[in-house]
């Protein structure tokens, strides 16, 4: 009998989308995150940011299997300017992604105020406590009587 | 109960989460903004929620509050306080993750 082994050939670039606010400070630290559709390669990353005037930073983002994450403050760029950024990654059987992209605006945020913010829930006691139940095995005595009735069976 | 795991907090999904902010000017005083907004972001920075707060929210001068009731659901959710004074605004963002909490 003939025996066949089919092999399936990943050539297909993984997709990947920029998770990034459109809007943001130079006083915010921003979690960024190129998540992709598949594993990626710890191998290689290509992230960086043009500004308005054409020039690139590139910066470096901590792998997690299927995501790249960056933790970053714009603090360098002209505030009221819109920069770019940039992400190509690569799968693990090397595909490379395409060349995604995602404006962010540096809002003019005045600093006149200062916050101080806060996330909490109202308190709320549980508890799971048991019904006690008591069970007891007592076993109905039974009494078997065993008596032999002897009849006397006279031969005449 | 929440977990807390890298400085971001967990709740128990469809349970109520209250936001807090205090607004301050460069001396450390309670400050009111014009506009008080509050927005919630999903883990792919879409607005799933905007609200203007009003004295209802308010309590005390610049201390506002919020009560957001979670989607049952397991995701990371972003919450950003911006208010504004004389047209311009000032924000801060936070981050909380909703799960099943056994």
């Amino acid at each position: 009998m003939a025996s066949y082994v089919l092999l399936n050939i990943d050539t297909a670039s993984p997709n990947i989308e920029i998770y990034a606010p459109s809007y943001t400070t130079v006083d915010i630290l921003n979690e960024i995150v190129i998540q992709a559709n598949e594993e990626l390669s710890l191998d290689y990353q290509e992230i960086y940011v043009v500004d308005a005037n054409g020039v690139r930073y590139d910066y470096s983002f901590a792998f997690d299997g299927d995501s790249y994450i960056g933790h970053v403050r714009f603090n360098n760029f002209p505030v009221g300017s819109i920069i770019t950024l940039y992400a190509r990654v690569m799968d693990k059987v090397g595909n490379v992604s395409n060349l995604v992209n995602k404006a962010i605006h540096i809002a003019n945020s005045i600093t006149l105020l200062t916050m101080t913010i806060s996330d909490r829930q109202a308190n709320v006691e549980i508890s799971d406590k048991g019904r006690s139940v008591a069970t007891n095995d007592r076993a109905m005595k039974i009494i078997v009587a065993d008596s032999d009735r002897s009849e006397n069976i006279g031969s005449n | 109960m929440a977990v807390t795991s890298n400085g971001t907090n967990t709740y128990q999904y469809g349970t109520t989460i209250r936001f807090e902010v205090n607004f301050f000017d460069f001396d450390g005083n309670a400050i009111e903004p014009d506009v008080i907004k509050i927005i919630i972001y999903n883990q792919r920075y879409q607005q799933i929620y905007t609200e203007i707060l009003t004295s209802n929210n308010q309590l005390g001068v610049g201390n506002y509050f919020y009560d957001y009731i979670t989607e049952d659901k397991e995701q990371k959710l972003y919450y950003e306080w911006n208010g504004t004074i004389n047209g311009k605004p000032s924000l801060k963002r936070g981050s909380f993750m909703t799960k099943f909490i056994n």
